[in-house]
């Protein structure tokens, strides 16, 4: 005896009463996700010479300094 | 930097500001496919100074504010931040930002190709102009 649930995605596989087998019969396999991260993030003011975006607990000597251009490229 | 830091900046009130990122997937810098027409950018801007009040929620086309090379200082002078450069963009009108002396929270929600989950936040302190 088969049960189709289709509405819950669910179907009901038994042929012995008493005896339930379960099966997800919903998506097989998750998609692969990919992890996003943010490596570096900055505001732009327009007329400004220069902005200083500041992050959320960051000092002033964590922030940008004239004229240096940091290398770090990866992110946490 | 982490994924949960908030990037902050003094802006003017009524003053367009300017947003860029550099993101990262699976440890490589992130391009258009990645979101692609499968997933979205959701932009929400807030008012922390009056109860969080939602001042405007829009969707950005991930093709205007995505890019596929990197965008240095050479390419983009608005880009200070360091030698790598950004993959993501936004002009933010100022009209958002219209009470002087209030904090402004820019939010963009993206959902990746496969349903990833990602989002940037800015906060902008919005100083008073006296003329408007």
């Amino acid at each position: 005896m088969i049960l189709d649930q289709t509405s819950g995605a669910i179907q009901q596989l038994s042929t012995t009463p008493g005896l339930n087998a379960w099966t997800w019969a919903g998506t097989s396999e998750l998609a692969a996700t990919k992890r996003f991260c943010l490596a570096a993030a900055q505001s732009y003011v327009d007329g400004a010479v220069k902005t200083q975006s500041l992050v959320d607990g960051a000092t002033e000597a964590d922030s940008l300094v004239d004229g240096a251009l940091q290398t770090q490229s990866g992110c946490s | 930097m982490a994924s949960t830091d908030i990037t902050k900046q003094t802006i003017w009130e009524d003053g367009d500001v300017t947003e860029m990122a550099r993101f990262q997937v699976d440890g490589a810098n992130g391009v258009q496919a990645d979101i692609g027409a499968g997933g979205s950018i959701t932009r929400f801007i807030f008012d922390r100074s009056n109860d969080n009040e939602l001042i405007a929620e829009d969707s950005l086309v991930y093709t205007a504010v995505i890019f596929d090379t990197l965008q240095t200082t050479a390419l983009d002078p608005a880009w200070t931040k360091d030698a790598t450069g950004h993959n993501f963009k936004d002009r933010v009108p100022g009209a958002n930002f219209a009470t002087g002396g209030d904090n402004y929270r820019v939010e963009y929600h993206f959902v990746g190709a496969n349903g990833e989950l990602f989002k940037i936040v800015y906060e902008h302190d919005a100083n008073a102009v006296l003329g408007s």
